[in-house]
């Protein structure tokens, strides 16, 4: 009995001592539709090395940030979570994040093989915060059961804005509630793509708002002229009812401007009946890009640990394990994603990032997610009043004081 | 309960056409209620593309069951209900104590500033949580219940509510009762422990109901108090399935219907007395 109780005591011993050897990391993120392959990546990852274990939980989109910003200045945030455009400059800003320069300045993390727009999107102050993730960008969405039955051809990457909105009207049965396209008011999806597709810019090389320029004026009143002739795209209060995305799965419009996120969705509803084409070309070709990083808590206890794996996840095996669920910002695991779903046409997405078409996402120097969130309500307001002028002034003074807080 | 048959079988005998209308409208109301819980259910039975359709797409071509097959081997829910549960009947059972405690008190007792001490909590009552999130949870945090049950329970573990309600049912029972009962020889607690709180049965279960409710779908605090997955209750394993852009809704649909079952269960079976532990205490929930 007694030699029992020694061998129990020197098994749990023994389990006890290997299970408390390796450092324990907390990794959070919110995007619940990538699980798969982030739980690919970090169990390759646990079981390289037995140093250090990761454990990864999804934190509901809807409550991350509140959580994280409840979380760091408490110190009791994650070691490691994912970051996104809008709120990696106040993060960054408010010595939340981890400095991690000498990873890339050691070689550790290899920059040449990441995109200039992700790894533009993470840097603050000259400095770069995150590990840049994965990319994405917007091009249109198509129903091929839709042009067939209206007789046109599909479109080609060099199309044009004009062509497009001839080709959406030529779809348009208003009377039945069907549309060429479906255009949200929103200024990822829509509006920076022509905002830098027709030479503008939102803001300037010191940070300041310059959206009203006549460049922008001028893209601005051929989208707002979209939405009011009434044949080319549901009006905006028709697209709050029922949305973009909706409306496209449901066959209700035959084509929509959407990020590549949408893809495995859209492949899925429509199978060999959807098609991806580059967005129509207003002066040149320009998509927005936006890119998610790893980055870590300036609290870690473990900083050399956090290290390790963050140098993990800059590496080329975890952007070839993420490559099924995302576009992995890694140089060549980007078109792993894209040969999956190359039938459909989603190369245009690696294409765009490998032609230099893709500009970050534009983030404001102070109060992004603020600045985002006024930018896509006066977009409304613009694409159903039609008042361009007027509306570009008053956003550019109400972003700039958002920024001057 | 007497009393409603009784106008109910006056009217019925006056205005048959009243009577009508009035179940008309509460058959219109009982079907809006129950239809998110039938689109809840017919959509964790359909495919992804179907989920989307304009207009509704109510019954799907073939019932995807093995949407709960995916659900379960896809999520700890075995865990996720453990934890909901160990939380539940925790709380439960405290509140159930000590808010009939309190009620009793405040229904019976006289004793000084006994008006002033109810004002007080009912002010409590007052302030929304959100405002005291954050220092409880610093305080959560510095005695080093992150990622615990202690966390989760303790800080939710006062009900001023319950109090309230409860005092509600005890001040409807007769004075007289305690008199002969303090006659006969009982003290205080006999009086709460053998007479009025078998009287006040209807209250009690009633008040379990609808606090298992809140506790079963409290998300805000569970959430911010736990990092890691084996610590999660069934709210935020719901909404965790939830993406930034676009959502799996048969997928999210087929939890929400796992996670809701237990309380049509409980639901069902307190139903009763629910309902005439809400008429009584004079209070909606």
């Amino acid at each position: 009995m007694k030699k029992l109780l020694v061998l129990v005591l020197a098994l749990m011993m023994a389990l006890g001592s290997t299970a408390f050897a390796a450092v324990e990391l907390e990794f959070n993120y919110w995007s619940s539709e990538q699980e798969d392959g982030i739980n690919a990546v970090i169990d390759a990852f646990n079981a390289s090395q037995d140093e250090i274990h990761v454990t990864a939980t999804i934190v509901p989109w809807d409550q991350f940030w509140e959580k994280l910003s409840v979380g760091l200045p408490a110190g009791s945030a994650p070691d490691v979570f994912t970051i996104n455009a809008l709120n990696v400059v106040d993060y960054a800003k408010n010595g939340y994040l981890l400095d991690i320069s000498d990873l890339f300045e050691s070689g550790a993390v290899d920059l040449s093989k990441f995109p200039q727009s992700a790894i533009d999107t993470h840097t603050i102050d000259g400095k770069l915060w995150a590990v840049p993730k994965d990319y994405d960008n917007i091009a249109v969405f198509y129903n091929k059961s839709m042009f067939d039955a209206a007789g046109i051809e599909y479109p080609t990457n060099d199309w044009t804005w004009d062509e497009f909105i001839e080709i959406a009207k030529q779809l348009t049965d208003a009377d039945n509630n069907v549309y060429g396209v479906a255009l949200a008011p929103k200024g990822q999806q829509l509006v920076y793509d022509y905002i830098a597709g027709n030479g503008g810019q939102l803001f300037d090389e010191e940070g300041n708002c310059v959206v009203n320029s006549p460049e922008n004026v001028e893209a601005l009143t051929k989208i707002a002229e979209a939405f009011l002739s009434g044949d080319v795209t549901p009006s905006v209060e028709a697209l709050v009812e029922i949305d973009a995305n909706t409306r496209f799965q449901s066959g209700m419009v035959a084509m929509t401007f959407d990020g590549s996120w949408y893809t495995a969705e859209y492949v899925e509803c429509w199978g060999d009946d959807l098609g991806i084409v580059a967005l129509p070309v207003m002066k040149e070709h320009k998509t927005t890009s936006h890119s998610l990083g790893w980055a870590a808590s300036a609290t870690t206890e473990h900083p050399e640990e956090v290290k390790t794996f963050l140098t993990y996840l800059g590496s080329q095996e975890a952007g070839e394990l993420l490559s099924t669920v995302v576009i992995p910002a890694y140089e060549g695991t980007d078109t792993m994603w894209s040969d999956n779903y190359t039938a459909y046409g989603a190369d245009v997405f690696t294409l765009a990032a490998a032609e230099d078409w893709t500009v970050p996402l534009p983030a404001a120097s102070h109060n992004a997610a603020e600045v985002f969130d006024t930018f896509d309500n006066y977009m409304s307001e613009i694409c159903s009043s039609g008042e361009v002028e007027s509306n570009l002034a008053a956003l550019q003074d109400e972003i700039n004081a958002l920024i001057a807080e | 309960m007497s009393e409603i048959k009784l106008t109910q079988r006056k009217e019925r005998a006056r205005f048959p056409v009243g009577r009508v209308i009035l179940y008309a409208l509460l058959i219109f109301w009982a079907v809006f209620m129950i239809m998110p819980f039938v689109w809840m259910f017919l959509t964790s039975l359909k495919t992804r593309p179907e989920s989307m359709r304009i207009p509704i797409q109510w019954i799907p071509a073939e019932a995807q069951w093995q949407n709960y097959a995916e659900v379960l081997n896809k999520y700890d829910f075995g865990r996720y209900y453990f934890n909901t549960i160990v939380v539940t009947v925790i709380t439960i059972l405290y509140q159930i104590i000590t808010c009939s405690m309190a009620a009793y008190v405040f229904a019976r007792l006289e004793f000084p500033a006994k008006n002033f001490i109810f004002m007080a909590c009912m002010t409590v009552l007052m302030v929304p949580t959100q405002m005291i999130i954050i220092p409880r949870f610093l305080i959560v945090m510095k005695l080093g219940w992150l990622n615990t049950f202690a966390g989760i329970i303790i800080p939710n573990l006062p009900s001023i509510y319950g109090a309230f309600f409860l005092r509600q049912n005890f001040m409807s029972i007769p004075r007289e009762l305690d008199e002969a009962a303090m006659i006969d020889g009982c003290g205080y607690f006999g009086i709460y422990w053998k007479i009025l709180l078998p009287l006040v049965k209807n209250g009690l279960i009633a008040f379990g109901v609808l606090s298992t409710l809140w506790c079963w779908n409290e998300m805000l605090w569970p959430l911010i108090v736990t990092s890691r997955a084996d610590m999660y209750v069934l709210s935020i394993a719901v909404s965790s399935m939830q993406g930034q852009q676009g959502n799996n809704l048969p997928l999210q649909m087929t939890a929400g219907v796992l996670a809701m079952f237990p309380m049509l269960i409980v639901f069902l079976i307190g139903q009763k007395n629910l309902l005439d532990g809400i008429a009584l205490s004079g209070i909606k929930a």
